[in-house]
């Protein structure tokens, strides 16, 4: 580092550290006092509280009004030091300025309250009372939280100060003192050895050195004071052999010079211009003029030069004077022979005598020769100008090696500078570069080039852009440095080639035959076409007439009107039956067309023939085969109509087939069932107990045999109705995870729910998802033997108004092989055979699944590993934006034991054409302690009704005289039986039954067969559920 | 510690007695001390029993939400297990019931509790809000102020702060609280109940009177009475807080960090907490400014025990016949290592 910049760093220093101590101990001293006015202001508040409080007890034992007043007083004094204000460091904890407002809301509420008389008031006052302590207490432990931060804030500021006030004086002597060692170090040293040099030097010896390495202000000193030493060493030598080097030159070159003068083969002369006499001269002049050498020496210059004394002398003085160093003149030779001269010269100092120096040029012969050239140049400009084609003669530019870089006009005629839409004035002195531009430039410098070096002219097409023409260009060398370009145009007769040949072309490549003859019809042309059409080859039809083509089959009149109009000079339109050459017929359609000159005589006909035969026959098979379609297409519209019915008929038939099989088949399944459980009921043995299990077993799998084929055929049929009502898919989860929990549990298989998070607000037919999502964990269950079944939902998709929802269920069972996969779905398939034998089930859950996820918007899938275990899922899209479903804990009350206990004796209508139906629902509710009376159909059930109030009906659907629907309206309208619960038991167990039934004003639901349970289940929630 | 211990020892011996031949005495107790050291790692490498809390679904209980969802209980080396359940009484029961290890529930039902048994203790506060509970009234019950309760029947969930606050609504506004048909209900069935008409008015927490006010048309809160600030408390079995006291420890730093979390970060708080109830914003905003979240135990708490206590003895709401000391339902300890200057309260 350089000493002044170390220097000035150490004045920076000190001057920072001064500051920064300055500010420091200015920012620590203000920081401190801020803190001290805070601390003031909280203890100050901590005092105000306590005194509050005790004032608080003061007041609340002895009401005095004294306390009341110092209290108020006290409070204002707390309000005012809460009062945020700038200068705190801490800041007053929020909301306790709240506080104590409403503290003093609390205290006026309780001096309001006065003395309590009654028992009411005086509870009201212990309340309050003990409200304001607490309120009190809540001031208190916010203000000490607010000291207990500020206490903090101060042991933090006063330790920093602390530190600065040790730190920063002493950093600052420590820099101080390794500046001052540093420049000692750095200055004194040096000082002292350039001090010794000098003095050495002062004495004469320059060969001392300083020799300091250092890179500071001294190292530079000592470094300019050795190398000044060196330079005066070397300076000192140099002067001396330069002055002996001069010496010697100056006679070497007197001596060149003086042989130049007398050896040089021009012309010189010396002349004294006040003597005007020759004073030198060379053996050259002795030759020119024919004088001898003496001779001349000391002649007077009048002698040879024929102007004017006074003009000679005027001249020599120019020369003197520097004014002109060029002359012309005529001198005369010793012979008498007058010639042309240019004469240089240039004064001459002399000793302080002025001379004159002279070179003499003869230029006679030039002048002659110019004179020549001049009369030529006039004439081929003459000649140039008038020329009928464009003409221009260009000088070459060349660059520094010789090539040809561009090129200026130097001359141009009218017609060429019109090609370019300009006036030779405007263009002569112009560069081809600045005109054109480059890239036209660019071909025309190669040929140039081309041209130039050959020194042969050069003919070549060119097109100019300005004016669009074609030209023959003649391009001519013209010495090293010009070349002539001469163009003629021949625009016009390029184009009318072109036209002709394009005429020639389209008439000979033509697809139909032309054929030109002279008014006397004999052929003079045909086309290709003509030869490929006729078979006939051009040696065999030119100078034929055309009636060589003529099979005989044309009518005469064709011919006749045919030369009626090309007689009177109109075209003609018509078709000939014509013969090829090899004897074939075929049809020609012709226009002929007459060829008139300019002077409106006509000399030629032009038919153009095209050969229709094909076009004919087509047109004609057309015809045919239109006529017979239209036939065909009667006949089948006729049988379709006919097979739709049928269709349609058979469809009905199957639908009221299926409907009714489910109704006949489940009304005996309800007595089944029914009668097997009366039977357990009553008492039965061991043995029995299991074979009426198996009863149930098989009947419960027929009704789901039965259902699926219903649901099935109802999708298939398009008319599976879906709801639209909240769904819980936790809830769903959970329902199925319950269904089949006994059977998990009875396998020793784990089940476990993963429900993922999903928002509440789903629509969708829970009904249909539960069936879906059933028929997939049941199979899961049914093909694993050990390990765990998982139920899950997957959130897949969103968007603003639906969810697309993914339902898995995991298992660790038999898995299933890539080939069985793809027959899963479809309806009546299992994996194989042999499974229906070993594991029961009509192989309708897949397909019915598969059907109803795609009715919800989904599709369905399974991924499997044989051995390993399968996940099967399907996907459905659910509606957002309902209301949710409230989830409710799963009621676990027993709905039997509740009716025993809260509605014994209560008395029940049971209405059903079905006496078995009758009899179970009897004796299945008298046992529960109700009273039972039946009605064999909806007429019975009404005049019943009416005489007795029951608490609640069990209605059939479906029953001779009157159906239960129109019963349910009847008695609905009846007095006292409005809110009556009417329970519909049907057969038919699809959504659309169920809503006919509520809108019929019944209150519950029951699918036959039913179990016990839900029966009594379902009769209580309709008579409603007693509070537990 | 036993098993470091232990460790050490085992480790340590055999240079202690160096080429020395063991002697069969000493070889058999050798082996004795290796069978323990195996014994007690088997037990020290068990993963430690997990935490159980029975945490309200309340906006109140955000800090758990918090430490739960950024994972600070898991940084402290904890495993906890959230049983949610719908307010602090049920909290407190599972708590009781020892199903869960620890509950969030009021300073209310520590009050009510406290005169049947003594085996549990207020660990500390992590929130208060002097604007929790609320009287909700239908619009067509025809009552605007609280004067107008008298003879109608309100719906609370007793022994709760909700309570509390309906009755010193009633009494500073020189209703009988004896004169209103008080009826028991749970915190969810209470908007279903106004619905219907069953009562005329609810006193009840966050977040039903939002739902209340939102699901019912013209429903009103009534304006606030009285100077009630609530306390929602971190609560244990006494008997739990002695063996796992060093786990209570870790357990509130996190709490610390969920508060400063809170504090720093409230919009993504605000996000944990509209997750966790399923509720939207509007509600979030709502209630928001009405909470202080702010781990402590301090004397408000003792006195506000007290004066509850002596309001639950005058109304008749509890039989007994002295005055509990609340500084035994207190246990500090833990609060005050984990975070000093928290606890102002005096032993």
């Amino acid at each position: 580092m350089r000493v002044r910049t170390l220097l000035r760093l150490s004045v920076a220093i000190a001057v920072l550290m001064a500051l920064v101590l300055g500010v420091t101990n200015w920012g620590v001293a203000a920081k401190l006092a801020a803190v001290s006015a805070t601390e003031d202001r909280a203890r100050n508040a901590i005092r105000e509280v306590s005194d509050l409080l005790v004032l608080t007890h003061e007041y609340a034992m002895h009401g005095e009004e004294r306390a009341a007043q110092q209290w108020l007083s006290h409070h204002a004094g707390v309000v005012r030091l809460l009062e945020t204000g700038t200068t705190e460091v801490v800041p007053v904890p929020r909301d306790l300025a709240a506080v104590a407002t409403a503290l003093a809301e609390t205290f006026r509420s309780l001096v309001e309250a006065g003395s309590a008389k009654t028992d009411l008031q005086r509870r009201q006052k212990e309340l309050l009372l003990d409200q304001l302590l607490t309120s009190s207490q809540i001031l208190n432990d916010g203000i000490d939280r607010w000291v207990v931060e500020t206490d903090a804030y101060r042991r933090d500021a006063e330790k920093a100060s602390r530190f600065l006030m040790i730190a920063v004086p002493m950093l600052m002597l420590l820099i101080l003192a390794l500046l001052a060692g540093l420049l000692s170090q750095r200055v004194l040293n040096p000082l002292a050895k350039l001090h010794q040099a000098v003095m050495a030097v002062a004495k004469g010896d320059l060969t001392v050195r300083s020799a300091t390495a250092a890179r500071d202000e001294f190292g530079e000193l000592s470094r300019a004071f050795d190398a000044m030493a060196v330079q005066l060493v070397t300076e000192l030598r140099h002067e001396i052999a330069d002055r002996a080097r001069a010496a010697q030159a100056l006679a070497e070159s007197e001596a060149r010079f003086r042989q130049f003068f007398a050896k040089n083969q021009s012309v010189m002369l010396v002349i004294d211009p006040v003597e005007e006499r020759i004073l030198e001269a060379n053996m050259a002049a002795s030759t020119y003029y024919g004088y001898a050498l003496d001779e001349l020496i000391g002649m007077s210059i009048s002698k040879i030069n024929i102007g004017s004394a006074e003009d000679v002398a005027a001249e020599m003085q120019r020369t003197v004077h520097q004014q002109r160093n060029y002359f012309s003149f005529s001198h005369r030779l010793a012979s008498g022979e007058i010639r042309d001269v240019e004469v240089y010269a240039t004064q001459l100092l002399d000793g302080g005598k002025t001379t004159i120096f002279s070179i003499v040029h003869d230029v006679t012969d030039r002048k002659q020769a110019r004179k020549a050239l001049q009369a030529s140049e006039e004439k081929f400009s003459q000649l140039f100008h008038v020329l009928p084609m464009s003409g221009a003669i260009y000088r070459l530019i060349r660059d520094e090696q010789q090539q040809i870089v561009d090129w200026e006009i130097h001359e141009i005629n009218a017609l060429g500078a019109a090609d370019v839409r300009r006036r030779p004035e405007d263009l002569i002195g112009r560069r081809a570069r600045d005109l054109f531009g480059d890239e036209v430039m660019g071909p025309y410098l190669e040929l140039c080039r081309s041209v130039m070096e050959s020194k042969q002219e050069r003919y070549i097409d060119t097109h100019f852009e300005t004016n669009n023409k074609d030209y023959l260009t003649a391009l001519i060398p013209m010495g090293n440095d010009f070349y002539a370009q001469i163009s003629i145009d021949r625009t016009e007769s390029r184009r009318a080639t072109e036209q002709i040949r394009k005429l020639s072309l389209a008439v000979e490549q033509s697809p139909h035959s032309i054929v030109i003859t002279n008014v006397d019809a004999v052929i003079e042309y045909a086309n290709e076409a003509f030869v490929r059409n006729t078979g006939y080859g051009l040696e065999d039809v030119i100078g034929k007439n055309p009636r060589i083509l003529h099979s005989g089959r044309t009518p005469a009149a064709v011919y006749a009107e045919m030369w009626a109009a090309l007689s009177q000079g109109r075209l003609w339109k018509g078709e000939f039956n014509n013969m090829r050459k090899d004897g074939s017929e075929f049809t020609e359609f012709a226009i002929i067309t007459p060829l008139r000159q300019a002077d409106g005589r006509i000399t030629h006909y032009v038919a153009v023939k095209e050969d229709i035969t094909e076009k004919k026959r087509l047109g004609s098979e057309l015809d045919e085969h239109r006529h017979h379609l239209e036939g065909m297409v009667v006949q089948r519209t006729t049988e379709l109509i006919a097979a739709r019915k049928q269709a349609e008929d058979a469809n009905r038939a199957k639908s009221a087939f299926l409907a009714n099989m489910s109704h006949e088949i489940r009304t005996p399944m309800n007595g089944i069932v029914g009668m097997a459980h009366l039977l357990r009921r009553e008492g039965v043995s061991p043995r029995q107990a299991e074979r009426l299990d198996t009863i149930d077993t098989s009947a419960r799998h027929l009704l789901s045999i039965i259902n699926d084929i219903l649901d099935l055929s109802k999708i298939e049929a398009g008319k599976l109705a879906l709801e639209e009502i909240p769904v819980s898919i936790g809830g769903l989860l959970d329902n199925v995870g319950s269904i089949l929990a006994e059977r998990a549990r009875a396998k020793g298989i784990r089940l476990a729910i993963d429900a993922g998070l999903l928002p509440a607000n789903l629509t969708g037919d829970p009904t249909r998802l539960q069936q879906a999502l059933l028929n997939l964990a049941t199979n899961a269950i049914k093909f694993t033997e050990t390990g765990t079944v998982t139920l899950r939902s997957v959130r897949l998709h969103e968007d603003a108004g639906a969810l697309l929802v993914r339902f898995e269920v995991e298992d660790s069972g038999i898995g299933i092989t890539p080939e069985a996969q793809s027959r899963l779905f479809s309806a009546f398939e299992q994996a194989d055979n042999s499974t229906t034998r070993k594991y029961g089930g009509t192989g309708l859950g897949l397909a019915i699944t598969r059907r109803l996820a795609e009715l919800m918007g989904g599709e369905v899938g399974v991924e499997s590993v044989p051995g390993t275990g399968s996940t099967f899922w399907f996907t459905a899209r659910l509606k957002k934006g309902g209301e949710g479903v409230v989830e409710r804990p799963a009621s676990v009350v027993d709905a039997e034991k509740l009716i025993q206990k809260h509605y014994s004796g209560w008395r029940v209508l049971i209405t059903d054409d079905e006496p078995i139906n009758r009899e179970i629902a009897q004796i299945l509710l008298e046992d529960i302690g109700l009273v039972i009376d039946t009605a064999e159909d909806g007429e019975m059930a009404i005049s019943m009704a009416r005489t007795t109030a029951y608490a609640a009906i069990l209605m059939d659907m479906q029953m001779p005289k009157l159906n239960g629907l129109d019963a349910t309206r009847r008695i609905r309208e009846m007095p006292g039986y409005t809110q009556t619960p009417i329970i519909a038991m049907t057969a038919n167990a699809f959504v659309e039954d169920k809503a006919r039934c509520f809108e019929a004003g019944m209150s519950g639901f029951l699918v036959k067969p039913f179990d016990p349970d839900t029966l009594f289940a379902t009769l209580l929630r309709a008579l409603g559920q007693p509070e537990v | 510690m036993a098993a470091d211990r232990d460790m050490t020892t085992v480790q340590t011996s055999p240079v202690r007695s160096g080429p020395r031949r063991l002697h069969g005495g000493e070889s058999v107790r050798c082996l004795a001390r290796v069978f323990l050291l195996m014994l007690s790692q088997l037990a020290f490498a068990a993963p430690a029993e997990p935490i159980r809390i029975a945490v309200s679904q309340t906006p109140l209980s955000l800090p758990i939400y918090v430490a739960d969802s950024q994972g600070y209980f898991a940084a402290e080396g904890l495993t906890v297990r959230l049983n949610e359940v719908i307010g602090g009484p049920r909290a407190f029961q599972q708590m009781l019931d020892g199903t869960s290890d620890l509950a969030t529930a009021s300073e209310a039902v520590v009050m009510f509790n406290s005169f049947r048994r003594s085996d549990y203790a207020v660990v500390a506060t992590f929130v208060t809000s002097d604007d929790d509970s609320k009287v909700v009234t239908r619009a067509d019950s025809g009552i605007t102020r609280p004067d107008q309760l008298a003879g109608k029947t309100v719906a609370t969930v007793s022994a709760s702060s909700s309570h509390y606050y309906l009755d010193s609504m009633l009494l500073l506004n020189g209703v009988d609280p004896k004169s209103v048909k008080l009826r028991n209900l749970q915190p969810e069935a209470m908007v279903e109940a106004l619905t219907k008409s069953e009562v005329d008015a609810i006193a009840i927490w966050e977040p039903f009177p939002y739902k209340a006010l939102a699901s019912l048309p013209g429903a009103k809160v009534l304006a606030k009475s009285g100077a009630y600030v609530m306390s929602f408390n971190l609560i244990a079995r006494k008997q739990w807080c002695g063996v796992r006291g060093e786990d209570l420890v870790r357990l509130l730093r996190a709490l610390d960090r969920a508060e400063s979390f809170i504090n720093t970060e409230p919009s993504r708080a605000q996000a944990i907490l509209r997750d966790r109830l399923q509720l939207d914003q509007g509600f979030v905003d709502w209630i928001w400014p009405r909470y202080k979240y702010r781990l402590a135990l301090e004397q408000s708490l003792v006195r506000t025990l007290e004066a509850e206590a002596r309001w639950a003895r005058r109304e008749g709401h509890v039989k007994a016949e002295q005055a509990l000391n609340y500084i035994n339902f207190l246990y500090l300890p833990p609060l005050r290592s984990a975070r000093p200057g928290a606890v102002t309260i005096v032993e």
